[in-house]
């Protein structure tokens, strides 16, 4: 199923992370894809030898030895004779799978905080990147953890196996993981192989369009919010605007009316000017004609 | 005599062939002067006609006594005049003509007929011919001028025989003639029309004949001796293909012989040889070539074609490699790739020495014919070889693989497409960067134009000196095919010749992509695991891969055809729709793995063989003749197809299975079973147990359609594969747009009242009634004979109905098909009938598809045809038995669109989903991919239901297809380290067993994944050490089954415990088998205080270490003893040698001393007796004084020599 994904891949393949790599019998696919860097994490000592033997011949293929997980404050490694089963949490439904389940004494073990292990990791952007999560009841609290801090898209596929029924403690199932995933876009492709239907794996990849055309709501959706804002703002001025427009108008109208007034009194101004100047042009002819008449008079009375 | 005219060429091509010629009526308005350039047969009055026209054949034939009375003394005629180069008579011709006995230029039937041979050819001094393989037959009683003038062409050596105007459809009585007695007719008035001749004056007044199927051969006698000529072939080993070149023939009816037009025949084929230049190091890669032109991907033709007359040629460097021609001739034929050529020739061209040589390593010193000489001689001899066979040659080397099928008939089409090229190749396509001086050189793998004169004066003037001299003067590393350009980029701007011939001739060279060059070095080392698909996306048009890797890797991936046996009733290739169906999906499997045992009827058995024509050739056989070629063909695989018709045929075929361990395949056609259970219940329960017996057993189970499948495997609990028939692409070529005008409704079938009589007379009628409306439709039925006596009375007064009975050729069915404008299938309503038909898939609806006719489709909607046809959209379908409705869809393709829009829908439809060579594929990758199941080695399951019992299956996939909600199960299982310890005790191969588990062990898983609340995962290893503790917890389990707990109840054998350790070493190395196990015992049940990794385990791990350890400490301390000692032994024998050897040598210095001694002894003695003698002499006696006074006068110390004896009668002085 992995190896079937790599094809699809939007670039050229580059880092697969194993968490859970068991004995290493997925690294020849990994290699065989053209991988440029393999990362197997695997806590159990008794697949460990196997595993370094496998990888004994790869310069390009990293062993960290530690389970993985987010929020297990337990260090101890439950084992069982089925070492695929092994987990750092209490088995809950795994027995009515597994009649013939038989617990090995739990053992302590290093435990990685996936956010470190994969910033760590330096992933790149030119190639696509491949997380293969084989940590049984772990799966939720790595996704988790990459989701919140923004790693998980460093990722262009998934591969997850989880019970379609909670197996360990607190482990969530299979739909959780998925709709977790889809939340951030891991949705194209999906793959459910049902080899064991009651512990289906998921291959799923990274949807950039998604994730582009969601970034692109978003910023959709600020640009909306901000262009509302705007108009509100535009509407309210518009509407002190229109306000002032009337009041504009009004006083517009007042200064027309106030200078049609002016003019009138201007014209009655003049016109009482003019008649003040004819009334003062007459007064002094009046005067004149009274001087002379006064003159008039006075030489009469001088006369 | 008619050699004259035919090209050099043409007549190369042509040199094996031969004609024979009927005188049949097929044969009227032939133009014999066609013929010229042509080795040709006549025979009998057929001269009367030559005489005519001026044209005689090569040979002459005629070979019955009646017509020798009439025409011996034209036949004298004939020979007298030279008319034809050999005359094949009956012997009553030489009663007449003594002086013609052992003549050059007759032979007599006398020769070839033992009875005939020891009564009078002998007599007569006529060489004994009976033995011939041209001649030998099983039934001498066969005998016909026809048949036998066939087998004498291939006495004077053709290897292809045409037989033409060979009709076999007489009038057996003229009215014309009367009977002599016997068998003799005589023509009493010369017939007006002879419908038995292609001319009317073939039989004249008093003519005698005989009659030509007489009662005594079940009136066939012509047509049996044909098919007899096909058995004794085989049967003698004579690689020679007959074709019939008549369609109309009873030999094409009855698909005597391959069909082949005169046309396509006379035509000068431009692909003449692929030409495999090779040296005896090749050997191994021609005959892993052959294998991998067998398998269907990389196939030579990409249709059914069987006609090729082209050659496969390999030129070797010299005679190193002959001792090898035998094994390559019967991988030749053993593996049918004589079916893809016409001939396989070999040449030796003798180079050795300086001129072979092909040094590899440029530092080795070398002659100035350079460092590949021999590849470079090697290719201008074969050149110059080949330049009579035919216009193109292919050069193929040994290191040349196909990309995939029909990589020779794409050769074949562009040598006749692209004429006018001298070299046609591949420039260099891999990784590494060449000298830019012949960067873009044609490869030597190309096609050339070898038939071309000027081509062969390039050759010889320019390309072959100028390479001696290039590489004597410029580059001995040089190789003929970089030469060419080398020169031309070199050369040509300073040298007039070279200029004037790249001018000249630089557009006959051209690169193709039918052939790709990556033989780089680089390119061998760093293959791509997926290079066939790349390289066909890269270059869409080639076809072959000039690479090593390539080849190498292909000969690995070639998929080995079991020997398959087929038990089916119906012969392969007989003209049955199921006959046909085996033969057109078993046409590439390899001829000598393939053998069916089939039945012509009533307690009667035939062995049926595929030819070297790639037909197939029944022999009746007894049941011991059965077993015995059973017994010796050794079956890997036998595929049987059951039936109820053939008791006898059921009985040995349950006889054979048996007997034998293969792997079984069963198919079912049709649902026989359904119907015997509504005819004849006892029976019909018999057959059913024996069915259900053998789809238990069967591997892989096949059915004719994917409703079939589904129908069946709810009946039988088990899964079934879809497999039917298709056509040949090539046969159905696109039709002509359906037009407007009167429409022709045709239907091609059976008339069963069971089956389909009821719904074909339902369209009768509903034709009839639109034809009343005025409706311009016509109905036409081509029925069997059988089914026109029963059905034809349905079709009374029906106007716009025609029916008939008819026995058209593949050929003219076709057309017929192709005539009408709408094709009918018909399936009848009633329950009776579809308990019969419901699963069944027509078999002519490929054909009825691809013919280009709209296709109307009437019967019940749950019939499998009816719904895969409405499914298609590619049919109109009438599921309504209502004549209103038929009469609905008849109208409605009276429109031309609505026809063509269907009928194209059909044809592509035909293409994608029913081409023969694709089906041919995908049955080949179904019979190869079944794998014996060991039931020792898998992991049995058990299921268990009230009412069903317990059923047991070995395939999961089997258990999983018959798994119901009710049951329960077990699936059980061993630990691997068991299984193997029981492998290693046997002598087994642990790896393969290890292998074997896993698969076995995820079979398992994913079957208990898919029904874990069913089904209960067991490991049966823990009944050995708790057998108690198991039972009881499975007690518990299985509550309710006993009879599931009583599977379980024996545990397996315990294994020694050596074996077992080390076994379980093995499988500690493994990387899956581990984890497999622990997935099992996790997923399973045990009883609580057993378990499975215990320390017990491990204590007996560590003891089996330290016990393998002491082992190899005292191996290896025997060993060292053992090396000592054969040291000490071996230097003792040598110190015996070297004194026994010293003792000789001693013994031989004593022998020749002992000589010496006798010789001096001898030598003393006679020197003894001549000193006596001296001192007895007269002169000693004399001399005596004279000797007394010398010693007197002697000086002191003289002394006479002590070796000189004195005479003891002397006295001493």
């Amino acid at each position: 199923v992995t190896y079937t994904i790599f094809g699809r891949l939007p670039s050229p393949l580059g880092h697969v992370l194993h968490i859970g790599a068991g004995i290493g019998e997925d690294l020849a696919g990994y290699l065989e894809a053209g991988a440029h860097a393999v990362t197997l994490v695997e806590p159990d000592p008794v697949c460990l030898p196997q595993l370094r033997a496998a990888v004994a011949s790869h310069a390009d293929v990293r062993i960290i030895e530690a389970a993985v997980s987010a929020d297990s404050l337990d260090k101890h490694l439950r084992r069982f004779n089925f070492t695929d089963l092994n987990s750092l949490r209490d088995p809950t439904g795994l027995r009515e799978l597994f009649p013939g389940l038989e617990g090995r004494p739990a053992e302590k073990v290093r435990v990685l905080d996936p956010v470190a292990l994969v910033r760590e990791m330096n992933l790149c952007a030119e190639h696509a990147h491949v997380l293969v999560l084989e940590a049984p009841g772990e799966g939720m609290s790595i996704l988790r953890a990459l989701v919140e801090a923004g790693l998980l898209v460093r990722f262009s596929a998934v591969r997850v196996q989880e019970g379609v029924k909670e197996l360990y403690e607190g482990a969530g199932t299979l739909a959780d993981l998925r709709g977790l995933l889809e939340s951030v876009h891991f949705s194209r492709d999906a793959i459910l192989n049902e080899g064991d239907p009651d512990r289906p794996i998921l291959t799923v990849l990274f949807d950039s369009v998604a994730a582009e055309l969601t970034s692109a709501r978003k910023d959709l959706e600020k640009a909306e919010a901000a262009r509302s804002d705007a108009q509100a703002q535009v509407d309210s001025l518009s509407a002190v605007l229109d306000e002032q427009a009337l009041e504009l108008g009004a006083l517009k109208e007042e200064r027309s009316r106030l200078r049609n007034q002016l003019t009138e009194a201007e014209a009655q101004l003049q016109v009482q000017c003019q008649r003040d100047q004819s009334f003062r042009e007459e007064m002094l002819r009046a005067e004149a004609q009274i001087e002379i008449i006064k003159d008039l008079l006075l030489r009469k009375v001088e006369l | 005599v008619n050699h004259s005219n035919g090209s050099l060429h043409q007549e190369a091509n042509m040199s094996d062939l031969c004609v024979i010629l009927g005188n049949g009526p097929s044969l009227r308005g032939f133009d014999f002067f066609r013929l010229q350039g042509v080795t040709t047969l006549g025979m009998n009055a057929a001269y009367r006609y030559w005489d005519e026209i001026g044209w005689y054949p090569t040979y002459y034939a005629c070979l019955d006594d009646q017509l020798i009375k009439t025409h011996h003394e034209q036949i004298l005629r004939l020979w007298g005049q030279g008319r034809c180069s050999h005359f094949f008579v009956h012997g009553t011709f030489f009663d007449h003509h003594p002086q013609c006995i052992c003549a050059a230029g007759f032979t007599s039937l006398d020769q070839v007929l033992p009875h005939w041979y020891h009564k009078r050819g002998k007599e007569q001094g006529w060489s004994d011919l009976t033995t011939a393989p041209a001649f030998l037959t099983k039934d001498t009683t066969k005998v016909t001028t026809g048949s036998f003038a066939t087998r004498f062409a291939s006495y004077m050596g053709h290897t292809t025989l045409a037989l033409m105007g060979i009709d076999l459809r007489y009038v057996e009585v003229l009215p014309e003639a009367e009977s002599t007695g016997g068998i003799g007719l005589v023509i009493r008035e010369t017939p007006r029309i002879n419908p038995n001749y292609f001319f009317d004056g073939y039989q004249q007044t008093g003519d005698r004949y005989n009659i030509p199927n007489p009662k005594s051969h079940d009136d066939a006698l012509h047509i049996q001796s044909f098919r007899l000529i096909k058995e004794d072939f085989v049967r003698n080993g004579l690689a020679v293909q007959i074709l019939n070149v008549n369609p109309t023939s009873l030999l094409e009816h009855e698909k005597v012989f391959p069909l082949q037009s005169i046309d396509e025949l006379l035509t000068p084929h431009e692909l003449a040889a692929v030409v495999v230049p090779a040296t005896k190091g090749d050997i191994d890669a021609i005959l892993s070539n052959f294998e991998i032109w067998n398998d269907p991907r990389y196939s030579p033709l990409d249709t059914g074609e069987t006609d090729n007359r082209c050659a496969l040629v390999f030129a070797f460097n010299n005679r190193d490699a002959e001792g090898y021609e035998r094994t390559i001739r019967e991988k030749f034929a053993s593996t049918g790739t004589r079916r893809y050529f016409s001939r396989i020739v070999f040449h030796y061209l003798g180079l050795d020495g300086e001129a072979d040589r092909y040094e590899r390593s440029y530092s080795e010193r070398i002659g100035e014919q350079g460092y590949k000489a021999g590849p470079n001689n090697q290719f201008f001899l074969t050149i110059s070889r080949t330049r009579n066979l035919g216009r193109y040659v292919f050069h193929m080397e040994t290191d040349c693989v196909p990309l995939r099928r029909g990589w020779l008939s794409q050769l074949r089409r562009i040598a006749a497409d692209a004429a006018g090229f001298w070299v046609m190749g591949s420039t260099y396509r891999g990784i590494e960067t060449l000298s830019p001086s012949f960067r873009n050189h044609l490869n030597g793998n190309a096609i050339y134009a070898v038939g071309d004169p000027a081509f062969q004066e390039f050759v010889s003037s320019f390309w072959e000196p100028r390479t001696r001299r290039m590489v004597a003067e410029v580059d001995r590393r040089l190789a003929y095919d970089c030469i060419l350009e080398k020169t031309f980029t070199e050369q040509r701007d300073t040298d007039p010749e070279v200029r004037q011939v790249f001018e000249k001739h630089r557009g006959k060279f051209r690169v193709t992509e039918y052939i790709l060059n990556i033989s780089g070095k680089r390119d061998l080392e760093e293959l791509s695991s997926n290079y066939r698909e790349e390289l066909l996306q890269r270059f869409p048009d080639a076809y072959i891969l000039h690479n090593r890797t390539a080849q190498q890797r292909t000969a690995g991936d070639v998929p080995s055809f079991p020997r398959l046996l087929i038990i089916d009733m119906t012969a392969m290739g007989n003209s049955s729709a199921t006959g046909e169906l085996k033969a057109n999906l078993l046409r590439d499997w390899p001829r000598d793995r393939l053998l069916q045992i089939a039945s012509p009827g009533n307690s009667r058995f035939s062995l049926v063989r595929p030819s070297s024509e790639g037909d197939f050739i029944a022999t009746e056989a007894s049941e011991a003749q059965v077993h015995a070629a059973v017994a010796g063909f050794f079956p890997e695989l036998i595929l049987y197809r059951p039936v109820s018709d053939l008791a006898h045929l059921h009985a040995l075929a349950i006889q054979v299975i048996k007997q034998n361990d293969s792997p079984l395949v069963t198919w079912i056609m049709d649902d026989w079973p359904a119907r015997l259970h509504a005819k004849n219940e006892p029976i019909f329960e018999t057959f059913d147990r024996d069915l259900r017996h053998l789809l238990e057993r069967s591997v892989l189970r096949l059915s004719i359609c994917d409703r079939m499948s589904q129908a069946f495997e709810k009946r039988y609990g088990h899964t079934f594969t879809a497999v039917a028939n298709g056509i040949e692409p090539s046969q159905w070529p696109p039709r002509r747009e359906h037009r407007r005008g009167p429409m022709l409704v045709r239907y091609a079938g059976g008339l069963a009242t069971d089956m389909n009589a009821q719904s074909v007379l339902r369209v009768a009628r509903a034709v009839e009634a639109l034809v009343e409306e005025g409706s311009d439709i016509r109905f036409e039925i081509a029925t069997q004979t059988w089914w026109l006596k029963q059905g034809e009375h349905l079709f009374k007064g029906l106007k716009a109905t025609r029916i008939e009975a008819s026995r058209r050729s593949f050929a003219e069915y076709a057309e017929w098909l192709r005539g009408a404008d709408v094709l009918l299938i018909a399936y009848n309503f009633d329950e009776r009938s579809q308990v019969y038909v419901r699963y069944s898939m027509a078999n002519k609806l490929p054909e009825c598809m691809a013919s280009g006719a709209a296709l109307l489709v009437h019967g019940p909607i749950d019939q499998a045809t009816v719904d895969y046809a409405s499914r298609s959209g590619a049919a109109r379908v009438v599921d309504r038995s209502e004549i209103e409705a038929l009469k609905a869809a008849l109208e409605e393709l009276r429109d031309p669109a609505r026809r063509n829009e269907l009928s194209e829908r059909a044809y592509q439809l035909a293409l994608e989903r029913h081409s023969l060579p694709d089906l041919r594929h995908r049955f080949a990758q179904l019979l190869t991919g079944v794998r014996p199941l060991d039931p020792n080695r898998a992991f049995p399951i058990y299921l268990f239901s009230v009412g069903r019992g317990v059923r047991t299956f070995i395939d999961p996939a089997t258990a999983q297809a018959a798994l119901v909600d009710d049951d329960i199960g077990l699936v059980t299982y061993d630990d691997p380290a068991v299984v193997l310890a029981d492998v290693i005790d046997k002598g087994g191969d642990p790896v393969e067993a290890l292998a074997e588990w896993e698969a076995n062990a995820r079979a398992a898983l994913a079957l208990h994944h898919k029904a874990r609340h069913q089904l209960t995962l067991f490991e049966r290893s823990l009944l050995i050490d708790a057998p108690a503790l198991c039972l009881s917890m499975l007690g518990k389990i299985l509550s309710s089954s006993d009879e599931l707990l009583d599977m379980v109840r024996a545990p397996p054998s315990a294994p020694d415990s050596l074996s077992f350790a080390v076994a379980r070493m093995h499988v500690q190395s493994s990387r899956s088998a581990p984890r497999l196990l622990a997935e099992l015992r996790a997923s399973g049940r045990r009883p609580d205080g057993v378990s499975t990794e215990d320390a017990a385990s491990l204590e007996v791990v560590s003891e089996a270490h330290q016990v393998l350890r002491k082992l190899r400490e005292v191996m290896s301390n025997s060993a060292r003893e053992l090396a000592a000692a054969r040291d000490t032994v071996a230097q003792a024998e040598e110190q015996v040698r070297v004194q026994n050897q010293k003792a000789q040598e001693l013994q031989k210095e004593i022998e020749n001393l002992r000589i010496k001694s006798k010789a001096h002894q001898a030598i003393s003695e006679q020197l003894k007796a001549d000193i006596d003698a001296i001192y007895r002499s007269r002169s000693w006696k004399v001399t005596r004084p004279l000797r007394a006074f010398r010693r007197v006068i002697a000086p002191p110390g003289t002394a006479t020599p002590s070796h000189v004896p004195r005479p003891e009668s002397e006295p001493q002085g």
